[in-house]
Order: C-alpha cells, then sequence, then structure tokens
C-alpha cells in the first residue's frame, strides 16, 4: 500500500515512482535508464537543472524509426515512438524527472487531503500553443473528452475518476470513488497518457484534424508534416517550462522530426551529420558511434524482455488450448511425434545452453542486461541482476540433462525456430548455440502475419518470444503463461501451452492481493516454479541505444524518452 | 481491319487483362496466412477484440461477398481505404508513387542523355576505341544491380559531396533543387543499367540503318552526311528504342524498390511490400491495378506509336 | 528428318557451323574470350565449392568478427559472425547458379509451349494463349515473390518460382514469333501433307528450327536472373538468412558499410563480373547464331 504522504507532491521519489508505474501496468519505465547502464557509453541522461551552458537557440533533425506517425491525439497513442513525440508536443499535471521521480509538470505541486482525492495547484498564465488559457478548467475538459471516448484504449485509467473541480484558475481538484494507488502516474505526460492534456475544444470539434495536426501545450508546437516524411516542432513561446535558473524552456528554436524507419539508413545519416539526433540507432553500429568523438550514445531500457518459448504440452492433448488469443486451428502434426520440449529436462538444458553474455555481444552488440528469471529491470520491486535460483549458462549440466532424457543422437534432435525477420540475427547465434550442445536448429522466419499464425498454430517447437513495457507480472506471468480459460484475460497470450496449477494458484491469489510484501511472496515462489519448469528460456533485456551528436546536449533520456526541453547545441 | 477498330480491340482485351490480374491479386493476398486485425491491434490483442476488428473491416465475410463488394466499388471508382491509417488508396498511392516515378523519370532521362548519344558514337566508329569503351561501359552497367550501383555512388559520391543527402525525399513542391538533390543518386543507379541497354540498341540499329541502301542513295546524291545521318537515320534507328524505352519505364518497378531501401526513400515500391506484409488488402489491390493499368496500356501506346511510325507494320498481323 | 537446311548437319536445332563460327568468335574476340572464361569460372567454383572453399560456410567465430580482407587467414575477409567470406562466397555461388539456371529453365519450357501451341494453331488458340501471357507478364514478379514467401516461408524454391513466372512471357513471344514465320514453310506444310500429326510436327520440325535465338534468349536471361536474385536477396525476400546467395551477402553487409565495406562491396563485384561474363558470352552467341533484337524483361 502506498502511504499518503509519499503520494505528495511537489517530488515523488523515484523508488515510490517506480512501484506506482509498475502497480499501474504503465510504460512508465520509471529508474530504467539506471538500469540501462551496460553497452553504453555511460552518458546518463542529463537533469533538467543543467544550467544553460551552450547558447541557446539554433535548429537539429532528429531521426525517429518508424515510418507513419499514426496517432498524435494522447488518448488513442499508443506506440512508444508516438509517445516520445507527444512528451514533446503536450504537457501533463506531472511529469517523470529526469532522474526518474515523478515531479510536477502544469502543477507546481499536489497534496492528497485523503487517499481517494488530489488537489493540485497549476502554474499561473500557462497557455495552449494557439494561446488558450490553460488553467484549470481546461484540464478537466480534457479528462472529460477522455472520458467521452468509448474507444480510447486509456479509458480504463480514468474510470474510478468520481468528480474533477476546478476550484480556481490555478487549483485542481480530483476526486475518486476508491483509493487507487498508482493514479498519480496515469497523469504523467506522455506514459501516463490519460494524463497527457489535450485542447478538448479543438480535439471535438474536429478530432480528425486534431489528430493529424494536434494543438498541445507543451516545449515545441508541430507546425507542419508531411505523412510518412518528417514532422517540424517549433519552439512554443508561452511555455511555462523554466530551468533551474528561471530561464523559459525549450533552449532550441526548431525539432525535425525525420522519419526513418529503416535502421541503415538511420546510422547512415547520423554517422554524416545530417541529422543531430536518432532515438534509436542499430545496436552493431553503437560501438562504432561510441569511438567517434563526434557522437554521444546511451543505451535505453524500454522495459523490454526476450525468450526463446519451448512448446510445453502437445496442443492435441490440451483442450484448453483454443481459448488462447486468435485461437484458430492447432496443428495435429505432433500427434504420434515426439515432441522433446514436452521434458522439463529438455527446457533446462537448453535454458542452460544459452550463453547470454556472448549472446549479448554477438546479437545485441553490448547492448543488452543478460536475462537470469523472468521479471525484468523495469518490475524494479521484483527484478534481481544476479538471481538464485536462476538460469545460467552451463552447457555440461545441459548436455547431461539431455543425456538423461534420452537424446543421446547426433543430433540429440532436430527443432525448429520460429521468429520475425528483425530476429535474424539473435536467431542465428541461438541456433549456433544449441548446436554446441547436440541440438540441430532449422530458422524459420515468418514475416510478422505469418509469425502469428504459426506461433497460434503450435507448429514450432521453439519460438523467439518478446514483450515490450511490461511493467508488472500481471502483464507476463498472468496473460503470458497461466493457463487460459474461456472467458478472462488469463493466459490470453499463452505462446506455448505451459501448464502448472500450483503456478495458477499463485497468481490467482496475487491478483486479489494489493499489498506489496505479499505480493512480492506469492510472486517469488511463482517464480521458483517457473524456473523449475523452464517455461521460457529467458536470454536478454535489451537496450535501445539513443545517439546525439556531441555538440547536443541535454536531451531527457529518462523513462526511454526523446525530450527536448533542456536540449541545446554547443 | 481499321486503326479504330483495332484499337478498340486491343483495350477490350487490355481491360480484360487488367481485371484477371486484379481478381487472382485479391485472392492471393487473401491466402496469405495471418491476420490483419491482429496485426493492427498489435501481438497482444485478445480473440473479442480481433473479432471486432475484422467485424468492422468487413472481413469476416465469405470471400465472394467481400469480391462483390469489392467489385461494385470499383466500377463507382472508389478504390477503398488503407485498413491501416484510414487513408483513400488512391491518395496513399500517389503520395507514395510521387518519389518513385521521380526516380524513374530522371533515371530514364538520364538513361537517355548519354545513351543516345553513345550509341550513335558508337555506330559511326565501330571498331575504333571509343566504340570500345562505350561497349564496354554499356555491358558493365547492365551487369550490375542498380542497388549496388546505388550503395557504391552513395559511398562515394554521397560522403564526398554533402549537398547531397544520404537519404530521404523531397517533393518537387519544396523547390527544384531539394528535389534533384534527393532524386539525382538515385536515378542514376536506376538509370545506368537502361543507359546500357539503350546504348547499345542504339548502336546496333543504327548500323542497320548506315548500311541500309536508301542511306547509299542519299550520299550518292551528294546530300551532307550529318544531314543523312540525322533526318534518315536517327529517325529509323530510333524506333526499336522508343519501342524498348516505353516497355523499360513500366518495368522499372523492380529495380527500383531495392534502390529506393537504399536511399531511404518511402516511395511506391516499399508501399507494395508493406502492404503485402501488414495485409492491407486494399492498398495491394489498388496498386497491382494502378500498375496493370500502366503496363498494359503503355504496351498499348508503345505499339500504335510504333505503328505509326513505320506504316509497313499492318494492324492485326503478328507481334 | 528432312529440314530446310538441306543436308547440313545440325545438333539441338543449330547448325554445327554456326559453332564453327562461334568457336572463331570467341577466339578472336577478347570480350567473348573474356565472357567464356569467366562464365567457366565461376560453373567451377559453384560445383566443386566443397571441394575448393577453405572455410565452412557457416561456421561463426566471433574472435575475427569482421576481419578485413586480405588478412592472412581470410583473403576476402569475415562477416559480422565471423565467417569466411570467400567460402561462403563460393557456396553462394552454387545457389545462384542453381536459381538462375533452374528459373530459366522453368520459363523457358512452361513459355517456349505456350508459345509455340499459341504461335502453330493461331486463330483463337493463339488469342487466347497470349491474353493469358499478357495477364502473366501484367502481374508483377515481385509481388509473386513476396507472396510465395508469405505463403510458404522462405526458402530457394519461392525465388525460383518468382524469377520463372517472369520470363515465361518472353519466351512465349518469342517462340511464337519465330513460330509464326516457320509453319509457313514448305517443309512444315510437306510434313502436314504426309499426314503427320500436330504435336509430332511442332515438336519435330516447328521446334528445332526456332531454337537458335530461344538459346540466346535463355543465356540473356540466367544473366538477368542473377540481378533479379540477388535483388531479391537484398530485400530479404526469399532464401533463409544463413543462405549466402551473393545479394544475401551484400544486404547483411549493408549496416556495416561504415566499418566494413567489404562484405557489400566484395560480393557486388562478384555479382558484376560473373553477369558481366554471362552477357558477354551471350552476345557472342548472338552474332554466331545470326539472331537480331533484344528483348525487355526485368
Amino acid at each position: 500500500m502506498f502511504d499518503k504522504s509519499d503520494l505528495e507532491g511537489p517530488r515523488i521519489d523515484r523508488r515510490t515512482a517506480t512501484k506506482l508505474l509498475a502497480a499501474g501496468g504503465l510504460s512508465g519505465l520509471a529508474g530504467c535508464s539506471g538500469g540501462g547502464d551496460s553497452g553504453g557509453s555511460g552518458t546518463e541522461s542529463t537533469s533538467d537543472s543543467e544550467s544553460s551552458s551552450g547558447s541557446s537557440g539554433g535548429s537539429i533533425s532528429a531521426g525517429w524509426n518508424i515510418d507513419e506517425i499514426e496517432y498524435l491525439d494522447p488518448h488513442y497513442i499508443d506506440k512508444g515512438q508516438e509517445i516520445y513525440l507527444s512528451s514533446n508536443i503536450y504537457s501533463g499535471l506531472v511529469k517523470i524527472g529526469s532522474d526518474g521521480a515523478i515531479v510536477g509538470d502544469l502543477a507546481t505541486d499536489w497534496t492528497l487531503p485523503d487517499s481517494s482525492t488530489y488537489v493540485f495547484d497549476l502554474t499561473e498564465g500557462a497557455t495552449f500553443h494557439n494561446g488558450d488559457p490553460l488553467d484549470a478548467e481546461a484540464v478537466k475538459a480534457s479528462f472529460e473528452r477522455l472520458m467521452s471516448l468509448d474507444d480510447s484504449p486509456h479509458l480504463g485509467k480514468v474510470s474510478s475518476i468520481e468528480s474533477i473541480t476546478a476550484e480556481d484558475p490555478t487549483t485542481l481538484r480530483i476526486s475518486l470513488e476508491t483509493t487507487v494507488g498508482p493514479f498519480i502516474s496515469f497523469l504523467t505526460r506522455g506514459p501516463g497518457r490519460a494524463g497527457t492534456i489535450v485542447h478538448a475544444e479543438e480535439a471535438e470539434a474536429n478530432p480528425d484534424e486534431y489528430n493529424r495536426m494536434p494543438v498541445g501545450s507543451g516545449a515545441f508546437e508541430l507546425v507542419d508534416r508531411e505523412p510518412g516524411e518528417y514532422l517540424q516542432l517549433e519552439a512554443h513561446d508561452g511555455y511555462f517550462g523554466t530551468d533551474e535558473e528561471g530561464n523559459s524552456l525549450p533552449y532550441l528554436d526548431s525539432v525535425r522530426i525525420d522519419l526513418i524507419p529503416e535502421p541503415s539508413t538511420m546510422w547512415t545519416a547520423m554517422r554524416g551529420g545530417e541529422i543531430q539526433y536518432s532515438n534509436s540507432i542499430p545496436p552493431q553500429n553503437a560501438g562504432q558511434a561510441e569511438s567517434m568523438s563526434s557522437l554521444d550514445v546511451v543505451g535505453t531500457n524500454p522495459g523490454a524482455w526476450f525468450c526463446v518459448a519451448p512448446l510445453c504440452n502437445d496442443p492435441a492433448d490440451v483442450e484448453w488450448q483454443q481459448y488462447a488469443s486468435g485461437a484458430g486451428d492447432a496443428t495435429s502434426k505432433w500427434e504420434g511425434e515426439d515432441l522433446p520440449t514436452t521434458d522439463v529436462r529438455v527446457r533446462q538444458a537448453i535454458a542452460m545452453a544459452i550463453d547470454r553474455e556472448a549472446l549479448i555481444e554477438r546479437a545485441f552488440f553490448g547492448y543488452a542486461e543478460p536475462a537470469h528469471s523472468v521479471f525484468n529491470p523495469a518490475i524494479a520491486w521484483l527484478y534481481d541482476e544476479e538471481p538464485d535460483p536462476g538460469q545460467y549458462y552451463d552447457p555440461e549440466t545441459a548436455t547431461q540433462l539431455l543425456d538423461e532424457a534420452g537424446y543421446t543422437g547426433e543430433p540429440r534432435m532436430s527443432l525448429s525456430l520460429l521468429g520475425t525477420p528483425s530476429d535474424e540475427r539473435r536467431m542465428t547465434v541461438v541456433q549456433e548455440m544449441l548446436s554446441q550442445v547436440g541440438i540441430e536448429v532449422e530458422l524459420n522466419v515468418q514475416q510478422e502475419s505469418a509469425y502469428w499464425d504459426n506461433l497460434y498454430r503450435y507448429e514450432n517447437e521453439l519460438v523467439m518470444y518478446d514483450g515490450y513495457v511490461d511493467i508488472d507480472p500481471w502483464m507476463s506471468l498472468w496473460k503470458q503463461l497461466k493457463t487460459p480459460v474461456e472467458s478472462g484475460s488469463a493466459g490470453a497470450w499463452q505462446a506455448n501451452l505451459y501448464r502448472n496449477p500450483e503456478f495458477n494458484s499463485l497468481l490467482e491469489e496475487d491478483y486479489q492481493t494489493s499489498d506489496v510484501e505479499t505480493r512480492t511472496d506469492l510472486l517469488r515462489q511463482a517464480e521458483e516454479l517457473f524456473l523449475q519448469d523452464a517455461a521460457w528460456a529467458m536470454t536478454t533485456f535489451p537496450l535501445i541505444p539513443k545517439a546525439s551528436a556531441s555538440n547536443l546536449t541535454g536531451v531527457g533520456n529518462q523513462a526511454g524518452l526523446s525530450n527536448f526541453h533542456t536540449a541545446q547545441l554547443e | 481491319m481499321g486503326l479504330q477498330r483495332y484499337v478498340a480491340k486491343r483495350t477490350l482485351q487490355a481491360v480484360l487483362v487488367i481485371y484477371v490480374v486484379a481478381t487472382a491479386v485479391f485472392v492471393a493476398i487473401r491466402s496469405i496466412p495471418g491476420d490483419p486485425a491482429r496485426l493492427i491491434l498489435g501481438g497482444d490483442a485478445d480473440a473479442d477484440a480481433i473479432a471486432a476488428v475484422r467485424a468492422e473491416l468487413g472481413l469476416d465475410e465469405p470471400i465472394y461477398v467481400q469480391y462483390a463488394r469489392w467489385m461494385s466499388d470499383l466500377a463507382r471508382g472508389d478504390f477503398g481505404s488503407s485498413i491501416y491509417t484510414g487513408e483513400p488508396v488512391l491518395a496513399r498511392i500517389a503520395g507514395a508513387a510521387e518519389p518513385t516515378l521521380s526516380i524513374g523519370l530522371v533515371g530514364i532521362s538520364i538513361a537517355i542523355l548519354i545513351a543516345i548519344p553513345a550509341g550513335i558514337v558508337s555506330a559511326t566508329r565501330r571498331d575504333r576505341w571509343e566504340d570500345y569503351v562505350a561497349t564496354g561501359v554499356a555491358f558493365l552497367g547492365i551487369s550490375m544491380p542498380s542497388f549496388w550501383i546505388g550503395i557504391v555512388l552513395l559511398l562515394t559520391v554521397g560522403t564526398a559531396i554533402p549537398a547531397i543527402p544520404s537519404y530521404g525525399y523531397a517533393s518537387i513542391s519544396e523547390g527544384v533543387i531539394p528535389w534533384l538533390s534527393h532524386v539525382l543518386l538515385p536515378a542514376a543507379a536506376v538509370g545506368l543499367p537502361y543507359a546500357g541497354i539503350i546504348t547499345r540498341m542504339t548502336r546496333s540499329s543504327m548500323l542497320e540503318v548506315l548500311g541500309e541502301d536508301y542511306m547509299q542513295t542519299a550520299r550518292a546524291k551528294g546530300l551532307p552526311p550529318r544531314l543523312i545521318l540525322f533526318k534518315h537515320g536517327l529517325q529509323n534507328a530510333l524506333m526499336p528504342v522508343v519501342t524498348v524505352a516505353g516497355i523499360l519505364f513500366a518495368l522499372l518497378l523492380g529495380g527500383i524498390v531495392a534502390v529506393e531501401m537504399v536511399f531511404g526513400i518511402q516511395g511506391f515500391g516499399r508501399l507494395l511490400i508493406r502492404s503485402i506484409e501488414r495485409q492491407d488488402f486494399p492498398i495491394v489491390q489498388g496498386s497491382v491495378i494502378v500498375i496493370s493499368i500502366i503496363f498494359v496500356f503503355m504496351n498499348l501506346f508503345v505499339d500504335l506509336l510504333y505503328m505509326s511510325i513505320n506504316p509497313k507494320i499492318k494492324y492485326g498481323g503478328g507481334a | 528428318m528432312s529440314t530446310d537446311y538441306g543436308d547440313a548437319d545440325t545438333f539441338l536445332g543449330v547448325r554445327l557451323d554456326r559453332f564453327a563460327r562461334l568457336r572463331e568468335t570467341v577466339a578472336g574476340d577478347y570480350k567473348a574470350t573474356f565472357g567464356l572464361t569467366t562464365v567457366v569460372l565461376f560453373v567451377l567454383a559453384a560445383v566443386f565449392a566443397p571441394e575448393l572453399a577453405p572455410y565452412d560456410p557457416m561456421a561463426q567465430e566471433y574472435a575475427i568478427m569482421q576481419a578485413p580482407s586480405l588478412s592472412s587467414a581470410h583473403p576476402l575477409g569475415t562477416d559480422s559472425f565471423g565467417r569466411d567470406l570467400l567460402s561462403r562466397m563460393m557456396f553462394g555461388a552454387r545457389i545462384s547458379l542453381g536459381v538462375s539456371l533452374g528459373a530459366v529453365t522453368i520459363g523457358a519450357v512452361v513459355g517456349v509451349s505456350l508459345g509455340v501451341v499459341a504461335g502453330y494453331f493461331g486463330g483463337w488458340v493463339d488469342d487466347a494463349l497470349m491474353r493469358f501471357v499478357d495477364v502473366l507478364w501484367a502481374f508483377p514478379w515481385l509481388l509473386v515473390a513476396i507472396m510465395l514467401v508469405a505463403v510458404f516461408g522462405q526458402g530457394v524454391w519461392n525465388v525460383v518460382a518468382a524469377i520463372a513466372f517472369a520470363y515465361i512471357d518472353d519466351f512465349a513471344r518469342l517462340a511464337r514469333g519465330e513460330v509464326l514465320s516457320i509453319r509457313e514453310e514448305e517443309f512444315v506444310l510437306a510434313a502436314k501433307n504426309v499426314g503427320l500429326g500436330d504435336a509430332q510436327i511442332m515438336i519435330e520440325e516447328v521446334l528445332p528450327n526456332a531454337v537458335a535465338p530461344l538459346i540466346v534468349q535463355f543465356t540473356v536471361l540466367v544473366a538477368r536472373a542473377m540481378l533479379a536474385e540477388s535483388t531479391l536477396s537484398f530485400l530479404g525476400i526469399g532464401v533463409k538468412p544463413t543462405t549466402p546467395t551473393w545479394g544475401a551477402l551484400l544486404g547483411q553487409g549493408r549496416s556495416l558499410i561504415g566499418q566494413a565495406w567489404w562484405i557489400s562491396i566484395i560480393p557486388g563485384v562478384a555479382i558484376v563480373i560473373t553477369v558481366l561474363g554471362i552477357n558477354l558470352f551471350g552476345d557472342a552467341l548472338r552474332d554466331a547464331f545470326d539472331v537480331r533484337g533484344e528483348g525487355g524483361s526485368p
């Protein structure tokens, strides 16, 4: 449970912030850039309070790793790349500060008169990009607009709001029906989504146009865009944000966001100086970037995890596989055939056959953390860098287990590994590692659409599987590994037909608990079962390298964001 | 048969061909495993949401119903909208086609500008060093994959001249200089192989023409050699070139896609590939129809042009 | 069997003295010699790759990842998995050779059959078949490739099928054109009078006399098929990621072009030289067999 005083402003410390974001199931990832040290050049995200040593002004071009921006209306935004953009265009009541703590954005301070009420003190004189006042009424209107949308994916975050009152232009009171611990984290600009403030009037008047050319209140205004090509941002003169010395932000005059979906092109542009910032460069080039004095690189953690998921059960043997997402017809090819991955010893051997450090070097070029258990660094309260027990590289024991399981031929077995084109390099490395313990692997690379199809037909013994933005064990363990039932979210994303009744009941208990201590205990037990059963062979927690020209400083990378508020050219 | 009847017959056949192709694509793309609804929602969607989206998109109806609906829309000129962005198909195609067309046109122009003079020189200086050089370069040109030419150009010219950007496209509405600076290298990459083909064709047809009787007659009459060359020779020599150039232009698609990828240009080729991968049916269907129309009618146009230049050919004969 | 050439000996329908001319052409013209030599070398490397390659093309050795070319152990360098580039290229030659020959052969068989039948019978058969060929021609082959891969997954056969698909119309039209001029010849009419069946006539009389330009076209298209295959591999459509076709090697090297340019450039050079060789040789064939004209195909 969260203490009321923990949740009050003007600043919620990083540890609490992490828990809040975790409990809220958000792509908050607070504190994750802290977890993302290795592989990078060690340049930490710079703090807001860095004084402007460089000159004000200037324009930059930044590369965004996506081919089109579909949504700029924050009430519909769900993709990371779009969130990074919206964080520059909009304001929120609060925001994730440069060190991962939740601090005020539009709100200068806030208090909780009781555990289900929040009172915010707002900055005076703030305006939208079009000059309209940004006061308590406007914020209230923004919330009401979200609550009126049937099809917004973020409705759940505001469903507990009982009433919103604009007591005066700079005071806003939000009352919830019940206590919702993580509520404050929903109000962060960007990752919080629900709390990103829209100009309700404009949005309601013409939603399509608003989605295309929004009116925000953030540091930058969108002045021009060419779909599929670029977006032009210009500094908002009336922006209320200032640095520690009271200088008004942003420092830069304008930012041009070039949409560059092709990694090689992105790197060429970065290397040639055509763009001064890239929010994602290919890991294989990050090494070269590190050695170039004209570039700076930092590795950020998007709350992701990668694993190899072995098929734990023959789909024909279990009736519940039909409840898994997109239940098509599962294959019957395993009938009468030996399915080695149903044997727990084989699964454990696979987990032990993977040399995670080597995989990180060869496929991630250093930009990842080894994954020895299922909780990724974003789930800070459960993550352990060297968990015990855990999955570690141990080829001798692996071969022993395979012998025990009766697979002694040469090769011991032939398995098919499913993945998408972006997994290719990892698959190649894994294939080689498994061959070292006598497991022959055939690579089955499919385009995304066919990948999902293949997956839910359970045709491959092994699948390259991953998750992004998994912030709470509810997302991974509950939805991915629990046994699916006819209705409900349990096991809705089951990729590999894992089933353990004890595991299931632990998760059910956890679902009904809000006390962090009890949850930790239950989840540790579940984790033990996960490791015993080797439900997945965890591989890595990847980091995304972001690069900037060395004369561009002050870009905020907390929580994987790319904030240009305090960016400046030297 | 008369010209009108011939054109009518060919047009009818063209429409038939396009119809068959469009239908084939309609069926083929729905045979690809996978579910566009799932792709839209992301891999983490649950079965209900997916079903809802499928219904919204009309994908849960039997295929003949979908087909009938599509056909009736087409008859009204409605190509539908992208499953992903909701943007009307034709608008989307037009947007993506601009860079591709720019590259193609500039590429062919470069090719013709280089190749025809080269071919003429090659023919008139047969077996001398000019011929060898031109022929050698031509052969090299047709032996290089255009995307490789693009990579090499990027590495050499692109890095040497900072004014030339290494990626992206600028619409001509932003100014001719930006447009040209983005288009030049990819166009050169695409154009070089065609320059090779056109050089050789020009050369061989010039050689033929130079040996013809009427050329010798003209010379015997004492007409100045330049005049002979240009007036009589070139006209006839260019005919096969025109024929092939027309078809080649329509066939640029294959080569351009890879070049677009090298230069990070979001053109038509990329749109097509991405749409197939994402199973954005309306865009794929619309694109194929557009391509077929261009192909087929370009072919018809070139045939007619050919016939009009060369009155010896009669309509209705063999190809 | 009577042919219009009287008593001259033929091989595959082509007069033997034409082969003599070919020999002369190749010997005399350095371009053709170069072409032939290159082709022979390529075929040898492809066929004997397992014996000739210094390393296992799949062996990953991370210690020497991206070693530059002309390093002592690796004359052409290594790629980003530490695999020897020379060995990968030799094995890649096999696949490229197989794919190109296979694709053009299939395209030829199907296309020529269609064309001969269409040209021989004429009339509505001709119309129908040629419209079918038009449909094939109008269908973008790139689309076919992508869809095949989407349905069947990656694999060499998809590439072969897609490229074969692209060349059917070429062979069909060429064969038809030839047949149209041949079918009025005396020996064909004579055969009909004698009472030979249509199929027999087509195969035994007409086809052998149409072969010369088809052989030339075959060569030309093998060259183009190699380029087409490299394009598909470069785009990542077609073969599995570990398959070392030259186009795939080129594509894999792209992201490292600043640090390890040889991974992209060297296979590219190899493609150019090989295709150039085939083209030069094809040109010599054309001269020797007295064929004119150039088609237009991808």
